[in-house]
């Protein structure tokens, strides 16, 4: 007998088409959404992933928001997360900008500054981290020996709360600056000529025209760079577990919100209070990025 | 499509039916940290073969885990009902999964007289103790002790005194600095107690109610501490391998860095010596130890695997390839330890090891509590009494909620 169903041609169709997300669809349900509903539920819990949760109701949310006797370091380090992003976010957009002008002002080996730049994005954060440590290394690094170069007195880059965190940022600018390029060179290639042939028959001259042309149509890409770059900046932490050893050092000055949160579920075991963190930060980056939406200009009139 | 989804529900048959061979025989699951290397990995496994064939039985299957995985591997193990027969435990770790209770009490194995514990050192005997019931056989344990550069150290220090001395003799600025003073992290929190030990205190009271780190031992090893730093820049003392580039005078490692630094800095001539005292020598202690857990199939037979490894020419194996030391005191006259003076001098520190409190909350105090507290003292943001105060109310309020 034949399935009737089967021959129906749209139902066909759909099944088909089921069949070829299903690969994805499986793995989000299992490795994404049901992770996510389960650490929702753990975060009502005191679990130290050996012996059976407990409710406990808002216990954690509590302890983390107001009992700074015991959490010590849920305040700072957001606070160190929030520096961390504005040293990381406007420098990371201006350099992808500035990389991307000057790539789409039809220089010589496009392709190979294109590639030169994007190395260091799909190098791992933990190799550009270990190599970055020499740079920034007080005696042996290239850094001082440069500044030493000019007589200027060498600093203690990753050590000294002052120029720890900045120093952490610069890297991760360096490492992501390609890839915003990109982005921002896709949204170049599509401004129409004509609007600068136009501009300069009014006569505008080469700022006007990036002021006026230029960024403006670059909105949309802006947007989407800057929403995803402080979206990831809030979960930085390999690139500073690799720099601190994982203690967030000096003084916690590099501490961020991710670290605090590896060790209270991998140090301390407090994996339901590590599960209450994960949703404060997932509120808090929903509100900024709502936030954005709402106030960030995105289109271009 | 129908032929499709007869392909799929196949592929699932199969990769079902690959999950439910069955073992023959009895078969213990062993966890151990993966070796450094090809050689010692053999080592280890040389040493299971041997023991399944000697056995036919019983199947020991090991598997290998990443030291800096194991912990969060075993855990997730452990919730989910996977957890190996036996494994692995750091012994910091083993009265906090013993109160967990999953791990199987070995008081009958061990008071049967199997094996015989005065030969043990009872640093590392205690911190398998939950409750006072042993929870775990301490495998192989670690130390701290003073590494120090024999060009530029004449003398060796022996005292806290002579230590000050030392480090005001060597120190040159911009070029040597005295010792690598630890900082206010985990890292320094762990070292410090042996300071304070040195001293004649201790981090906890006996009972691990109250905190009395802020005492004058305690106070006194934080002084002696902020007292080097004059002495040691960290703007040298933080500069990659300043020891082994023989910019710093001394420092404080375990005998994990021994390899590294024979093999990767030959040209270095340094020695290794007890760590300095106030009024008695101390260090710290850390270690693994072997566990079995409560869900284990038979645990008289992993109890005999245990036992094997603990025959003494096993247990210089296993200690050797951890770059540990033995847990039996009788190990100390061996060969292999004997004649090496580097080890010879970790197992005399060793002597003089202080457990670590034994409290669930430690790590957590250690990291946040302590540390801070050092960090606040060596970077004179408070007075080291006021820091040290501070950080026992908050340690002391922490200590009274974990006993309730």
């Amino acid at each position: 007998m034949k399935l009737s169903v089967f021959s129906n041609r749209k139902v066909r169709d759909g099944i088909t088409g089921y069949l070829f997300v299903m690969p994805l669809l499986v793995y989000f349900t299992i490795f994404v959404l049901i992770p996510i509903i389960i650490s929702f539920y753990y975060s009502f819990t005191d679990w130290n992933m050996r012996s059976a949760p407990h409710w406990t109701g808002l216990k954690n949310y509590a302890e983390l928001l107001f009992n700074a006797q015991k959490q010590p370091y849920f305040w700072p380090s957001l606070l160190v997360t929030v520096k961390y992003i504005v040293l990381r976010v406007p420098a990371g957009l201006a350099l992808s900008l500035i990389l991307a002008l000057f790539l789409n002002s039809r220089i010589k080996g496009e392709n190979f500054f294109k590639l030169c730049y994007f190395i260091p994005m799909i190098t791992s954060a933990i190799a550009v981290a270990v190599l970055w440590k020499w740079l920034y290394d007080p005696i042996i690094g290239f850094i001082n020996q440069f500044l030493a170069g000019f007589s200027l007195p060498p600093k203690n880059w990753l050590n000294d709360t002052s120029t720890a965190l900045p120093s952490i940022a610069a890297m991760s600018v360096w490492q992501g600056a390609g890839y915003g390029m990109i982005i921002f060179l896709a949204g170049l290639k599509g401004i129409p000529e004509e609007l600068y042939e136009a501009a300069r028959i009014d006569g505008a001259n080469a700022w006007q025209q990036f002021w006026n042309i230029t960024l403006p149509l670059l909105r949309p890409v802006t947007f989407f760079l800057l929403i995803t770059t402080i979206i990831g900046s809030f979960q930085v932490f390999d690139q500073i577990y690799v720099l601190t050893s994982g203690l967030g050092g000096p003084e916690h000055s590099t501490f961020v919100y991710i670290l605090n949160l590896y060790n209270q579920a991998f140090r301390y075991y407090r994996m339901g209070l590590a599960c209450a963190m994960s949703y404060i930060l997932f509120v808090i980056i929903l509100i900024i990025t709502w936030v954005q939406f709402k106030y960030v200009p995105q289109e271009v009139e | 499509m129908r032929q499709v989804l007869t392909i799929i529900t196949l592929g699932l048959l199969l990769l079902t039916g690959c999950g439910s061979k069955q073992p023959a025989g009895r078969e213990i699951t062993f966890w151990a940290y993966a070796p450094g290397d090809q050689v010692r990995t053999q080592q280890v496994e040389a040493l299971v073969n041997k023991y399944n064939q000697e056995h036919p039985g019983i199947r020991v299957k090991i598997f290998f885990v990443p030291k800096d995985d194991f912990n969060t591997k075993i855990n997730t193990s452990i919730a989910v009902g996977a957890n190996p027969d036996c494994s692995y435990l750091d012994s910091g770790l083993v009265s906090r999964f013993a109160k967990d209770n999953i791990l199987f009490c070995l008081d009958d194995f061990v008071n049967g007289g199997d094996l015989d514990l005065k030969d043990f050192y009872p640093g590392a005997m205690k911190m398998v103790k939950y409750d006072q019931k042993y929870y775990g056989i301490p495998l192989n344990q670690t130390c701290i002790a003073l590494f120090y550069n024999k060009e530029l150290i004449k003398k060796v220090p022996t005292t806290w005194d002579e230590l000050l001395q030392t480090a005001k003799e060597v120190y040159v600025p911009g070029k040597v600095a005295a010792f690598a003073v630890p900082k206010g992290d985990g890292y320094g929190g762990w070292m410090f107690p042996a300071f304070v030990a040195s001293a004649g205190g201790a981090m906890l009271n006996d009972s691990e109610t109250k905190a009395i780190f802020n005492q004058p031992p305690g106070l006194a090893a934080m002084d002696l501490w902020a007292q080097l730093l004059l002495y040691s820049p960290r703007l040298i003392t933080d500069s990659a391998n300043a020891f082994e580039l023989g910019r710093v005078a001394m420092v404080l490692n375990g005998p994990w860095a021994i390899e590294g630094i024979k093999t990767n800095f030959p040209k270095l001539k340094y020695g290794i010596a007890l760590i300095p005292k106030k009024v008695q020598y101390a260090t710290n202690i850390g270690g693994e130890s072997l566990v079995i857990y409560q869900n284990a199939k038979d645990p008289p037979a992993v109890w005999d695997f245990i036992r094997y490894l603990m025959l003494d020419e096993n247990q210089v194996v296993m200690s050797e390839i951890s770059g540990n030391f033995p847990v039996k005191k009788t190990l100390i006259d061996h060969p292999q330890f004997k004649d090496d003076p580097d080890k010879r001098m970790f197992m005399d520190q060793i002597q003089y090891a202080v457990s670590k409190p034994t409290i669930e909350s430690w790590t957590k105090i250690n990291d946040e509590i302590i540390a801070k507290a050092i960090d606040e003292a060596l970077n004179k943001r408070l007075s080291v009494a006021e820091a040290f105060n501070k950080a026992a109310k908050d340690c002391d309020a922490i200590l009274a909620e974990e006993k309730q």
